[in-house]
């Protein structure tokens, strides 16, 4: 039954208690769930904190941020902790009775939008370690890569979340806003390269690191909501996604990073036996043709000049210089995979996943990762090699570079411990992406003119 | 190991910060100015 507001004899009575101007009385039925609001003091008021989405309070559309709770079901609340609140009602059920004093913008709350923002997570969050999250009992944790269903951005700080996969849950829980995480790693950072410039100048090497500093505090103070500092798009927080569904025409390149002599190579070979799916980007490259080769077969040959200035025109994705030659991989090369209607198989430096992601390709990215020290050995002597502890120590610290440097650009992650294994996961992998709708950036729809 | 368990530890701590980012285009703003703790929230 909808809850409703019944000015009967018995209400008018209670209402006319108050010396308040304008007093409201609202029913809403709860069951042994919370409602779904959150409760503040203010002195000695007890106030409607937030209306949380998916709880019999939002539903009802009877409370509002701002309310004050005089009494539920004649117990008094004025006065008592939102800590003694919470318990009250926690042994409630059935219709409760709010006296309420209306706040005084409800109205405005009434226009919040509907829509909900899909994210990706760049940050781990656990909320039990976070001092400034307003209700902890509501807050959500996650970790990298999650994707986020964000329904209500009201408060600039706290949004309103489910995690994806958990979407049954009947109320949505808290998680930091973009620009609030954007403020607090800014905030972090500021603080460590503070210490920073203290123990250079200690040292006496960085005479002029004072000066420079104090300029830098002057011209923060202008601008402390921190709106246009440089680094706030490099703090890594959320990033808006939408669903992609596979296209027949359009297979996204499979793009393999990671450190190397961990086996990224063999997977890529074993990838493109299957001649019929999977082909490679044609390089482009400065040196001469030898005989036995072809022009766009093997290498499409250009001049030196002309590779200079195609490296300038952007059309390359990675490129270096070998034995006094260029090599690269053009954006061009792997569109012409693209049309050809198989799946490209790229083996690239992480550097060039920022070009790729901001083309028209929709690459895959999946990070070939080691696995431990002890394992990694085992590889090796299984392969005749004896290689010293130092250098697999070197391969996993690359690999941790990496993943914190670049992570935010991987779809997937495939520890490599066993060859086989790591190829089957692999080739799993693909199929879903030819069968499955996937979360992608967002800006990829928006551009897309098909 | 013990060093590389030292230094990953301290790395935990510290998160990802990049010292010549920082010089170039700080922001300063007093910590404690911006983020008190809002007011605690319970659910009802």
């Amino acid at each position: 039954a909808l809850p409703e507001v019944t000015p009967d004899e018995e209400l008018l009575d209670l209402a006319s208690q108050y010396t308040e101007d304008s007093v409201k009385i609202v029913r809403i039925d709860k069951t042994n769930e919370p409602l779904g609001a959150t409760v503040r003091n203010e002195g000695e008021a007890v106030v409607i904190g937030r209306i949380v989405k998916g709880g019999a309070a939002e539903k009802s559309g009877l409370l509002h941020e701002g309310d004050e709770i005089l009494e539920v079901n004649s117990i008094e609340m004025r006065g008592k902790s939102v800590n003694e609140v919470c318990d009250i009602l926690a042994t409630m059920n059935g219709t409760l009775t709010f006296v309420v004093v209306p706040s005084h913008y409800e109205s405005q709350k009434l226009s919040s939008k509907d829509s909900v923002m899909h994210v990706k997570a760049h940050f781990d969050y656990d909320p039990d370690d976070d001092l400034y999250i307003p209700c902890r009992e509501l807050g959500i944790s996650f970790q990298k890569g999650d994707i986020l269903h964000i329904l209500n951005q009201d408060d600039p700080n706290w949004w309103q979340a489910f995690r994806e996969g958990e979407e049954d849950q009947s109320l949505a829980g808290l998680v930091p806003s973009k620009s609030f995480q954007q403020q607090r790693e800014a905030m972090k950072q500021t603080i460590v390269g503070e210490t920073n410039n203290r123990e250079k100048s200690k040292k006496g090497k960085f005479l002029c690191a004072r000066k420079h500093y104090k300029k830098e505090k002057k011209k923060a103070l202008y601008n402390a909501n921190l709106s246009d500092e440089c680094d706030l798009e490099q703090i890594l927080t959320y990033e808006e996604v939408a669903l992609y569904y596979p296209r027949a025409n359009h297979k996204r390149p499979v793009v393999l990073v990671g450190p190397p002599n961990i086996g990224r190579h063999e997977l890529r070979q074993r990838l493109m036996e299957d001649t019929e799916r999977f082909a490679a980007a044609i390089p482009h490259t400065s040196r001469p043709k030898r005989d036995g080769e072809f022009d766009d077969v093997d290498y499409h040959f250009i001049t030196r000049a002309q590779f200079e200035a195609d490296i300038l025109a952007g059309k390359f994705v990675e490129h270096g210089e070998y034995e006094k030659n260029y090599y690269g991989t053009s954006l061009d090369a792997i569109r012409s995979v693209v049309n050809s209607g198989k799946i490209c198989v790229l083996n690239l430096h992480p550097q060039s996943l920022k070009i790729l992601k901001h083309s028209d390709l929709k690459p895959y990215v999946v990070f070939v990762a080691p696995p431990s020290l002890e394992k990694l050995r085992q590889n090796y002597a299984k392969m005749g090699a004896s290689v010293k502890d130092e250098e697999l120590k070197d391969i996993i610290e690359k690999a941790r570079e990496m993943e914190d440097n670049y992570g935010h650009y991987f779809d997937m992650i495939i520890i490599n411990s066993d060859i086989d294994k790591a190829y089957n996961e692999l080739v799993k992998e693909i199929n879903i992406l030819e069968r499955e709708p996937q979360w992608v950036p967002a800006f990829w729809l928006k551009n897309d003119a098909n | 190991t013990a060093f590389l368990r030292m230094a990953r530890k301290k790395r935990a701590t510290r998160g990802t910060y990049s010292p010549s980012r920082q010089e170039m285009c700080g922001s300063r703003v007093e910590m404690n100015q911006v983020m008190k703790p809002p007011p605690e929230e319970r659910l009802i």
